[in-house]
């Protein structure tokens, strides 16, 4: 099961590039946390959501103010 | 760029605390057994702050006060009326003033005893490794992604830690990273029209106090320790740990009020400290 920002979800993906492209995240500017680590997109297409788990992913902005 | 420093107004030997200093920091001296030595370490510290508004300004007020020996400050602007909600070091007679002389000027009434230097500009490479060279950690409070893309870039290239903070709208964010970890490059592109910033989704200014406050927190731990201390991973939640290469982002619910701290991970090929930087410096030669 996924969890996405503490809700359950329905959506089911491979992995979190594919994931990321189901929820039409922006190209740049997003940070994606799964299971409490904060993962680079350039990882993301190897990193695999496996059925036999649950997933908990956080999604945000970046910002950079000051 | 005018760099001007003003020495301390009395060479204190290095080793001891003056009178005047022991009663300053008196409160402060009581929080630990070692507290006279935690105190000569904050003394002999050089920290770098980029950026000079509504981070930097509570961060460099707190190190002032807690007695850091030495402060480099960093800022091209000048005070705009609109700052004046958050950015506590100025006031409304200074509109149209560098920021980073009014802020020098305002932490030396505050604790004349630091070292304070000033670059009323934006740096380039050069000049910001000259004022990295002198310093011996690297604070970004800075508003601009290329900004911080920079500091990231040269505070690897320097080995020296970096201590970094971010608020835009109802957001806040912290980033400790240091040559053993992921760099901020792993984690953003380059190329993002980054247009999160205070100008576009405002800001939030209690926010900034308390994002600024958690950062002056971190580095007052991290100056304090002895090099021991801050060689070694320390678990995060610790009371003394510093939790270099985590993403800190805070958040509020029915629960928990603070920030939450990720573990970052490296991007293997990123241009600034993976296999791109490797690559690319191969290309150069």
């Amino acid at each position: 099961m996924l969890y996405i920002n503490q809700q359950e979800s329905a959506l089911e993906a491979a992995t979190l590039a594919e994931l990321a492209e189901q929820l039409a995240l922006p190209a740049q500017g997003i940070a994606l946390v799964l299971n409490q680590q904060l993962l680079p997109r350039a990882v993301w297409a190897q990193t695999a959501l496996p059925d036999s788990t649950d997933h908990h992913i956080e999604i945000f902005q970046l910002v950079a103010g000051g | 760029m005018r760099a001007k420093s003003v020495p301390p107004e009395a060479t204190q030997p290095e080793t001891t605390l003056s009178d005047t200093e022991f009663i300053r920091y008196s409160r402060s001296l009581m929080l630990a057994d070692d507290g006279d030595s935690r105190q000569l370490r904050l003394k002999h510290a050089r920290v770098l702050i980029l950026g000079v508004g509504g981070l930097g300004c509570p961060v460099a007020t707190t190190l002032v006060g807690a007695g850091v020996g030495q402060l480099t400050l960093i800022d091209s602007d000048k005070v705009e009326l609109s700052n004046l909600p958050r950015q506590s070091l100025y006031q409304t007679g200074d509109i149209g003033k560098a920021k980073a002389e009014v802020a020098a000027a305002r932490l030396r009434l505050q604790n004349p005893h630091p070292r304070l230097t000033v670059l009323q500009c934006r740096p380039d490479d050069q000049q910001l490794r000259q004022a990295i060279a002198d310093c011996d950690v690297l604070v970004d409070c800075s508003d601009n992604l290329p900004t911080r893309l920079q500091l990231n870039r040269l505070a690897r290239e320097a080995g020296k830690p970096l201590f970094a903070g971010a608020v835009s709208g109802t957001s806040a964010q912290l980033y400790l990273l240091n040559s053993q970890t992921a760099c901020y490059q792993c984690l953003v592109d380059p190329n993002w029209q980054a247009l999160q910033n205070c100008r576009t989704l405002g800001v939030d200014p209690a926010l900034a106090a308390v994002t600024a406050q958690q950062l002056a927190w971190l580095l007052l731990q991290y100056l304090q320790a002895t090099p021991a201390q801050q060689a070694s991973a320390v678990p995060v939640g610790h009371a003394n740990s510093v939790p270099f290469g985590h993403y800190g982002r805070f958040a509020a619910s029915h629960s928990q009020i603070g920030f939450h701290w990720y573990p970052l991970h490296a991007n293997p090929s990123c241009a600034c400290c993976g296999a791109g930087a490797d690559a690319a410096q191969k290309g150069a030669l």
